[in-house]
């Protein structure tokens, strides 16, 4: 299906624009620059559309933009295992009922978060920031960039399965059977049929997140060890030999799976292009990144670098880019010191991203979604750990964003009492829906409805629509 | 792109909403008849608990948890075995559930328990021809890939007894060339000591051993059943692995047994430390979800892994400098003796004071556990779901084999939809393992960890403890780690420039001879067009490198490169 739409795009390409044959280097063999080629499609574009689509010159401009690859960009940070949210805004503060109950669920843990007035968190202030997670209230004190905080976001009904919460997460529904995520689904609406880098995971496998049921996607570990060389081959054998496979990747067989294999084959020879592209003409990070030795932190210095990087002028097409933060957070025993090992390496590395992306002048084009599938169970269990819990905390960052609380802390009140925060499994209610920060992210950020893409989006108020919080 | 091309039966949509069945109305009988076959226990060693000495133990505990300055002097409880007072349900009789007869117009809302004397519809077969193409999938589906020549000798067998030959091989024994190189200490894997071998030592397995479906089903298993050596020492890990290894054949309920209190899965899932006092739910919980149950199915709630939890108490493990973890025992008085509920509400609901026998003995009694298994198994060597039929053959088959794997396998392994449905992404493991068998080449380089690790499967390393997604091998990334694979073996035979001097081979020779390199494999047209193509292309332009005899070594090693990196070679 998707495959055949794959190839009749290359068959449409074909028709309006001079043909690339399978297997040359894309621009370079037809003597267009990627921008040329851009700006052609473009062209035609607006000779489908005529100029009365195109109204004003700020449409115009997004038009350009849009030709040129500089899209709005998604950055997602799944945190993996479900992070102990009352760990990263732990409440200690000026409410010493939430203390008092805290002492009494976390005899051990509680005592991981010192108190310190410098970490006590200006939006409530009956929460403090976890001493490891320095990067994220620094980010918060910046006043260039804007942080909303959703100190206990999750959904009705929670599932304390890793994988089931997860999928929910990553489809964005409430669905065990999906198959394409929430952010594939915008690409599918949005993207290119060519263009497997508009949806990049930096990593070994291809987050859920993206999974698309039509557009090409990408996944990529190191950008500057992404080629396909032969041994003992070189030259015109070499690029011939590229030139069939591409020929081959390009046609359907109906088989689903071989054809799968064929869509990631022609895909992975055109990410070449551009990884190619972004190791010879993005410099390597100038700012300071934390010097722990972790995926993590490379794959926020190679998207800084993508991000960075210009062809003839023209950014990479990227959309949406998914990454996984330093560490497992499935603290069900010993949770510390691994968690703030963990939690200072991911907060101080997306700290040091945002400086990485500022100094390269990419911040305004970015915001950032940093997840995890739920929170931990308030109380502690007997291996100075916490068992899986409901609501988790998520953060949105970004130049754009609005500074503020998605959603309220409900507090540690147990189930039953006036005002209880927990709910009667002991684990802590969530007072926002993923969902609903999701459909903001799509309409405030990434400029398209919600609906058709998070389920239940379209809903009027009061018949089960998600609350959208004002985010940018 | 979108991963999910695999699509995994407990997932899609319709059989989901056909899996989250009523119980079956017979349950209630079936459990009030298992339980009044109660085996009696007998104390292995310890002396049976007297309520004296519970009270003792108990009147311990609490002083145990005094500060030092506020005990009591009291004398030490003996060692006794506590003995559960409510009976525990055992397991159905080995020959099977209660007669029903035979189904031939399954309900969706009715529970299968048929036996079935014989195989009918649902289990039947395949009958078509069964040439080196089905044999191939076979020996794919079934193993690591055909040797060269094995996939002609299976074809010539004929399908029951191409099967039979891969479920009763005569024996384990490893036949190829020996591991070698520098890698090695002392000529050998070091699996306890060196990062990396215990991948290396069973990827050996995978490529040499004569048993080539115990090894994919030992995989399957540890697929099935993730343990990592990111949470559990290397020496665990392997005896872990032995344990399915030599388990897998037998009954799965004793596999469970086994598994339940495996080291590895103690320190895995949080089995040690998890007492009464602070029970874990780890084990628990993956248990039912992972291993027998499966998630989303209504099989189970919170509150039952709760209470599994609290019966799954009391196992623990001395550590010490030397020895790290050992002596991994059950210790009684950190168990909860109290009365535990399991699927409250429900016709198969139990109560007693269980233990961590009761547990696993409960979970694989529930009416939805059959079904699972024969999902999870089938979903290992088939893409697409089975019918609603064949589900209820394959779940008569698993109860009347007294919970064995191998003739679902078998069966399986026989299916039609095997060869006549959609091809299925080779994994990383079988991709490395089936190019080296077809080279009859043993594990003479350390580089397959590294490769196979970035190819998304390193063994003895699962992402988590829900295993590898089968759904999602391929992607840009890892497609570069299957290209690293090929090139190792053409850089390993790169041919000598020299030896193509005053050479008049044709496209079609130059052809043959990388299909020959990689043991004859068979490929689609498709495939084999791009071939040819490249054998013409790379003879009609002039070549900058040299003269034609090293266009024509340059043609060969791409040829080569072209045979096992094209995506149709990705699948079989």
């Amino acid at each position: 299906m998707h495959c055949q739409d794959y190839a009749r795009s290359h068959a449409l390409a074909g028709a309006g624009l001079p043909m690339i044959e399978p297997g040359m280097p894309d621009p370079a063999g037809t003597g267009l620059t990627r921008r040329s080629v851009m700006l052609r499609s473009l062209g035609l574009g607006m000779a489908v559309y005529g100029a009365s689509a195109l109204g004003g010159v700020d449409q115009v401009e997004a038009a350009i933009n849009d030709a040129l690859g500089e899209h709005k960009v998604l950055v997602s940070v799944f945190v993996d295992g479900g992070w102990d949210a009352l760990s990263v805004l732990a409440p200690f503060g000026n409410d010493h009922r939430h203390e008092a109950r805290l002492a009494e669920l976390r005899p051990g843990l509680a005592a991981s978060v010192a108190r310190d007035g410098a970490n006590v968190f200006a939006a409530d202030p009956s929460l403090s920031w976890h001493p490891a997670a320095a990067g994220l209230r620094d980010l918060w004190n910046d006043p260039v960039l804007g942080v909303a905080v959703a100190p206990a976001i999750g959904y009705s009904s929670p599932n304390y399965s890793h994988f089931t919460s997860r999928h929910f997460w990553e489809v964005g529904a409430l669905e065990v059977s999906g198959t394409t995520g929430w952010m594939g689904r915008y690409l599918d609406r949005v993207g290119r049929a060519d263009v497997p880098i508009q949806g990049v995971t930096m990593g070994g496998s291809l987050s859920p997140s993206l999974a698309t049921s039509n557009v090409p996607v990408a996944a990529v570990y190191d950008i500057d060890a992404y080629r396909y060389d032969y041994r003992g081959a070189s030259g015109r054998v070499a690029a011939a030999a590229t030139a069939e496979l591409r020929a081959l990747a390009a046609k359907a067989s109906g088989d689903t799976q071989r054809d799968q294999a064929r869509l990631v084959t022609g895909a992975s020879f055109r990410l070449v292009d551009d990884m190619s592209a972004a190791a010879t003409t993005a410099p390597t990070s100038v700012t300071s990144y934390p010097a722990d030795s972790s995926h993590f932190i490379d794959s926020l210095k190679d998207t800084a670098r993508l991000l960075g990087t210009r062809v003839s002028g023209a950014a990479l097409p990227i959309r949406c880019v998914a990454l996984r933060a330093h560490g497992g957070y499935d603290t069900h025993s010993a949770q510390e010191p691994a968690f703030s090992t963990n939690l200072r390496i991911t907060t101080q590395g997306i700290k040091a991203f945002w400086a990485d992306l500022t100094a390269r002048g990419q911040q305004d084009r970015v915001a950032m979604l940093v997840w995890s599938e739920f929170g931990r169970r308030p109380a502690e269990n007997g291996s100075a750990g916490c068992d899986h819990g409901a609501a988790g905390s998520a953060f949105v960052i970004g130049p754009s964003v609005r500074q503020g609380l998605i959603g309220e802390f409900p507090g540690l009140v147990t189930h039953g009492a006036a005002g209880a925060g927990l709910m009667r499994d002991g684990n802590l209610r969530a007072t926002s829906d993923f969902r609903g920060l999701y459909a903001a992210l799509l309409e405030q950020w990434l400029g398209t409805d919600a609906d058709g893409i998070v389920p239940g989006a379209g809903n009027r108020p009061g018949a089960g629509a998600f609350i959208r919080p004002r985010l940018f | 792109m979108s991963p999910a091309v695999l699509t995994d039966p407990l997932q899609a949509p319709a059989e989901a909403a056909r899996l989250r069945m009523t119980p079956p109305a017979d349950a209630a009988e079936r459990l009030a008849a298992a339980t009044k076959k109660k085996k009696k226990r007998k104390p292995k060693k310890l002396p049976v608990c007297t309520a004296k000495d519970l009270r003792q133990q108990r009147a311990w505990d609490r002083n145990q948890r005094l500060k030092k300055s506020k005990r009591k002097k009291l004398t030490k409880p003996r060692k006794c075995r506590v003995v559960p007072v409510v009976p525990t349900p055992t397991r159905p009789s080995p020959t099977g559930p209660v007669a029903a007869p035979p189904v031939t117009t399954p309900s969706p809302d009715a529970f299968p328990t048929a036996p079935v004397a014989e195989r009918t519809d649902g289990l039947r077969a395949y009958s078509g021809p069964f040439g080196v193409k089905e044999a191939t999938r076979l020996l794919f589906r079934g193993g690591f890939g055909p040797k060269p020549g094995q996939a002609q000798e299976f074809a010539g067998l004929g399908l029951k007894a191409a099967v039979a030959r891969l479920i009763n091989p005569g024996g384990a024994t490893l036949q190829g060339p020996a591991p070698a190189g520098d890698f090695l200490v002392g000529g050998q894997f070091a699996p306890e000591d060196r990062w990396g071998h215990g991948h290396l030592e069973w990827l050996d397995r995978t490529v040499r051993s004569t048993d080539q479906l115990g090894e994919r089903m030992t995989l399957v298993m540890h697929d099935w059943i993730a343990i990592s050596d990111a949470g559990v020492g290397a020496r665990q890990m392997r005896t872990s692995i032995q344990l399915l290894r030599d388990g897998w054949r037998g009954s799965f309920r004793e596999l469970m047994m086994k598994i339940t209190v495996d080291p590895a899965m103690l320190e895995w899932l949080n089995g040690l430390g998890s007492d009464k006092w602070s029970p874990n739910e780890n084990y628990a919980r993956e248990l039912m979800e992972l291993f027998c149950l499966g998630a989303d199915r209504g099989a189970y709630t919170e509150a039952d892994i709760r209470e599994m939890a609290r019966a799954l108490t009391g196992w623990r493990a001395d550590w010490s400098e030397e020895l790290g973890l050992h002596n991994y025992r059950f210790d009684a008085r950190r168990w909860d003796e109290k009365e535990k509920v399991f699927f409250r509400g429900q016709p198969y609901e139990r109560r007693g004071k269980f233990n961590w026998q009761d547990t696993v003995n409960a979970v694989l009694d529930h009416p939805l556990h059959a079904s699972f298994v024969a999902l999870k198994l089938w979903g290992a060597f088939i893409p697409t779901p089975p019918t609603p039929v064949t589900l209820d053959e394959l779940v008569a088959l698993y109860r009347s084999s007294g919970e064995r794997l191998e003739p679902l396998v078998e069966a399986i392994l026989q299916h039609p939809d095997l060869y006549n449905g959609p091809s299925v992404t080779k994994a990383p493991i079988t991709y490395v393992a089936g190019m080296l068998r077809a080279r009859g080449r043993g594990i003479d380089d350390d580089s397959w960890t590294w490769i196979c690790s970035g190819a998304g499967q390193q063994l003895w390393s699962p992402p988590n403890v829900s295993g590898w997604n089968e759904r999602a091998w391929l992607n840009t990334t890892t497609y570069s780690y299957r290209w690293y694979a090929a090139s190792n073996h053409v850089h390993a035979e790169e041919i000598d420039e020299d030896s193509y001097r005053g050479s008049t081979e044709t496209p079609q020779q130059a052809v043959e001879r990388a299909l020959a390199f990689w043991g004859n494999p068979v490929i689609t047209a498709e495939h084999r067009a791009a071939l040819d193509g490249l054998a013409v292309d790379a003879d009609a332009t002039p070549y900058w490198n040299g003269g034609e005899h090293v266009r024509r070594t340059h043609r060969q090693h791409a040829l080569r490169m072209l045979v096992v990196v094209s995506p149709d070679y990705q699948v079989s």
